[in-house]
């Protein structure tokens, strides 16, 4: 999967002296986990990796440099990128500080749903084979074992980049996705559902720091003044804080999972962005992260939007 | 302490008494579930039970003249926690001693003695486990708990109570295969941490290393929300008018708030101070105080960080980096 | 005991449109139900959607925001930014199965006191349709 090219260019880029910093993945602390890392020599472009499970948004990792002088090479699946284009277009980072190496994504496996299928793996039994994998003798395709964020990634292509490793992928957004079955149940039957899934919510706010476009110093969730929820993760306070939140990246999700992926209550989070997403690219046809000079969708208007709901 | 065999039907029949009166770890009922059969409440962890989440303190009223207050009571009924050593360590060896040193926390005190524990003997550590490296053990357990091995038709229980009515005589047999079984599981375990390895960490302070290793910490608070020793909490204010009530709920020492100060001022501003903080409290500082680790090596917190960070393989750097270790 | 049950409604209205025309209702003797609780704000566009929802967590039955008729904005565009916001917030309220009808938009200007009652009777009349609210109000007692 490219691994070695991207080390060959993670190595030129840095002994040329073209960027300071490589941000990218490394194999994690557990097996079948990738987890990012920061390589500023040469010699430890060794340790990146480059596979099915390169989960975090790398995006997240670039505004700690905001304010350095520090030239960056950021790894950038189709979403990363996607990320990288709405924080420049805030003018969160300048453009000429970052080099972007464009990985088209094969898709993130989810590793959960790996263990609901093939139960507990040993990684001696795991191999990787021609689009899939060899575990517990039998080959799978890996189409099955992908994030539900990934089933409906439209966008596996990074829409800019400096350097593109790898051939570019054919969309793969598969209508019937998870935010399509949860919109086909009736309203009732959702507020069940979002019930169970945020009543589960601990409010680590693991979704919040995962994600590379919540990036406000100080977050209406944790103000004192005002303070708009209180730290006991009851129900209320959970909706309120998902809902604020995904209001907040109205317009600016880019739509990459990172939030869900990074839930350790395994809650279905990333839905509510996702569906604001929907009704802004179904009202507005906008959608965040591929172009350097689109609009932000609510900060301008067309004086025939939609009103019908206003008296 | 004496100790006994029950067979699983008798169990059942004792369950069947209790209902719901007992409480389950996540854990403890994913290994042993079909000790449990329904009604138990299955809880993340024992500080679930004893330090909820969110709990009311008191509430305040304007009476015309006065605030009135009334305190919160807590009920405190009697029940039972099953759960495995690691978690059973985390009350007895740490919160216990948070909360019941002087000034004792009453809400605190009037549910844990109202608490009974029954440890259940861990037999699959997972590949997360690393209890003991940091002083317990897949058999670890206390005087004042219930031991319990569940086996295939039958249960070993060694303490004190109703239960052990219920227990027929195992005789000098079963000792020792318990005795074998107990070493097949720990021979699987990273061997202890050496016992100056706590205070040789305060050298460490200003380590390079801690840049690297919290580097791709996002500061959520998963990994203390989910810790069952992590006790920290906040307390905070609601309040309509002239009626309100005060409350509290855990804190996060990966939160900017935890240390910003009255003026804006933060003593630990970034990731790595708040990261380095989290693991001297774990192995060093609470050591310093209580003379005992703060993590029992559940390794809940490997399996739940969103980016791979792992409490054992920090302290292996942190040993690496130190010749002497 | 249903019956008895009158909905307590928080009122965002903007200072140049609708609070004047609220005022010109009363100075007209235009009756309308007094549920409502009136809170000034500039312009519609100032209503943050946390406003809304934070109404609604503390205890509202539900949220009117009235502002400017678009074109007519004090500060030229406001409420048609704040169209595109309320409306986001609206279909997501819906998705997600909390009831829109709780929360109502509506243009009223500073000339329209009839209309302003009208609109608050509607709204009275939608909020008591749908009960007292349930969702989305904390929970005022945690498990001890």
């Amino acid at each position: 999967m490219f691994e070695q090219e991207i080390r060959r260019k993670a190595k030129e880029l840095l002994e040329v002296k073209a960027v300071d910093l490589v941000i990218g993945y490394t194999s994690g602390s557990l097996p079948f986990q990738a987890r990012p890392t920061l390589v500023s020599s040469p010699e430890d472009t060794e340790q990146l990796v480059w596979n099915h499970f390169c989960s975090p948004n790398l995006a997240r990792y670039l505004l700690p440099y905001r304010d350095s002088s520090k030239k960056i090479a950021l790894l950038a699946k189709g979403c990363d990128a996607r990320a990288v284009v709405v924080l420049l277009r805030e003018e969160q980072f300048p453009r000429e500080r970052i080099h972007i190496i464009g990985l088209p994504c094969p898709g993130i496996i989810s590793k959960r749903k790996l263990e609901e299928k093939l139960g507990e793996i040993k990684e001696e039994d795991f191999s990787w084979e021609e689009s899939g994998f060899l575990c517990q003798g039998k080959k799978w395709e890996i189409d099955s074992f992908l994030e539900d964020t990934c089933v409906r990634c439209r966008y596996p292509n990074p829409p800019l980049w400096d350097d593109l490793i790898g051939e570019k992928r054919e969309s793969r957004g598969s209508s019937v996705d998870y935010l399509e079955r949860i919109s086909s149940q009736s309203e009732e039957e959702r507020w069940q559902f979002f019930t169970q899934e945020l009543s589960r919510c601990i409010r680590c706010y693991a979704c919040r720091n995962a994600c590379p476009l919540c990036y406000c110093k100080e977050c209406f969730a944790e103000s004192d003044v005002p303070r708009w929820i209180s730290g006991v993760p009851t129900l209320s306070d959970n909706s309120f804080f998902h809902l604020g939140r995904s209001i907040h990246l109205a317009g600016r999700c880019v739509e990459c999972g990172a939030c869900e992926r990074a839930c350790p209550e395994e809650i279905k989070i990333g839905l509510l962005p996702l569906k604001v997403e929907e009704i802004i690219k179904n009202s507005f046809s906008f959608e965040a992260g591929l172009s350097l000079e689109e609009e932000a969708p609510l900060l301008t208007y067309k004086e025939n939007d939609p009103g019908e709901f206003i008296k | 302490m004496s100790e006994g065999l029950i067979a699983k039907r008798k169990w059942w029949e004792w369950i069947e008494t209790k209902k719901d009166r007992i409480f389950l770890t996540e854990r403890a009922k994913k290994r042993y579930g079909e000790w449990f059969p329904a009604e138990g409440k299955v809880v993340k962890s024992g500080k679930e039970v004893l330090f909820p989440s969110g709990e009311e303190m008191y509430r305040y009223l304007w009476a015309g003249e006065e605030w009135k207050i009334e305190e919160r009571e807590v009920s405190g009924e009697f029940s039972f926690l099953f759960l495995l050593p690691c978690e059973a360590r985390a009350i007895i060896e740490v919160t216990d001693k948070v909360f019941l040193h002087l000034p004792v926390d009453k809400n605190y005190w009037l549910r844990r003695k109202a608490l009974s524990l029954g440890i259940l003997a861990c037999l699959q550590p997972e590949p997360t486990c690393f209890c003991s490296l940091v002083g317990g053990g897949p058999f670890w357990r206390d005087e004042e708990a219930l031991f319990l091995v569940p086996r295939k038709e039958d249960i070993y229980i060694q303490g004190e109570g109703e239960l052990l009515a219920f227990s027929e005589e195992g005789g000098e047999k079963i000792k020792e295969e318990m005795q074998a079984l107990q070493q097949e599981v720990e021979n699987e375990l990273p061997s202890p941490l050496p016992s100056y390895f706590p205070q040789e960490l305060y050298h460490h302070f200003e380590d390079e290393e801690w840049n690297e290793l919290s580097w791709r910490c996002l500061n959520c608070g998963a990994c203390t929300f989910l810790c069952p020793t992590c006790y920290c909490f906040d307390i905070q204010v609601k309040m309509w008018g002239d009626e309100g009530y005060r409350f509290r709920c855990y804190d996060s020492c990966m939160y900017s708030e935890y240390t910003m100060m009255a003026g804006g001022h933060n003593p630990r501003p970034t990731t790595k101070e708040k990261f380095r903080n989290r693991f001297l409290h774990k192995l060093e500082f609470f050591y310093e105080r209580y003379g005992r680790s703060l993590c029992t090596g559940c390794g809940r917190c490997i399996a739940a960080c969103p980016n791979g960070i792992s409490i054992a393989r920090v302290i292996e750097e942190l040993k690496e980096a130190d010749p002497d270790a | 005991m249903k019956n008895d049950w009158e909905p307590k409604i928080v009122a965002f209205l903007c200072h140049w449109c609708s609070y004047a025309g609220a005022d010109l209702a009363g100075i007209s003797r235009i009756q309308y139900p007094p549920n409502i609780r009136v809170i000034r704000v500039p312009c519609s566009g100032a209503v943050n959607p946390l406003y809304i929802l934070k109404a609604l967590r503390e205890g509202a039955d539900g949220v009117l925001v009235s502002g400017c008729h678009p074109g007519d904005c004090h500060y030229l565009s406001g409420n048609y930014f704040a169209r595109r916001k309320f409306f986001v917030l609206h279909e997501l309220l819906q998705w997600l199965g909390i009831e829109k009808d709780r929360v109502q938009f509506s243009w009223v200007s500073a000339s329209e006191g009839q209309k302003f009652s009208q609109v608050v009777e509607e709204t009275v009349e939608k909020v008591k349709k749908l009960g007292p609210a349930q969702k989305l109000v904390k929970e005022f007692t945690f498990y001890v």
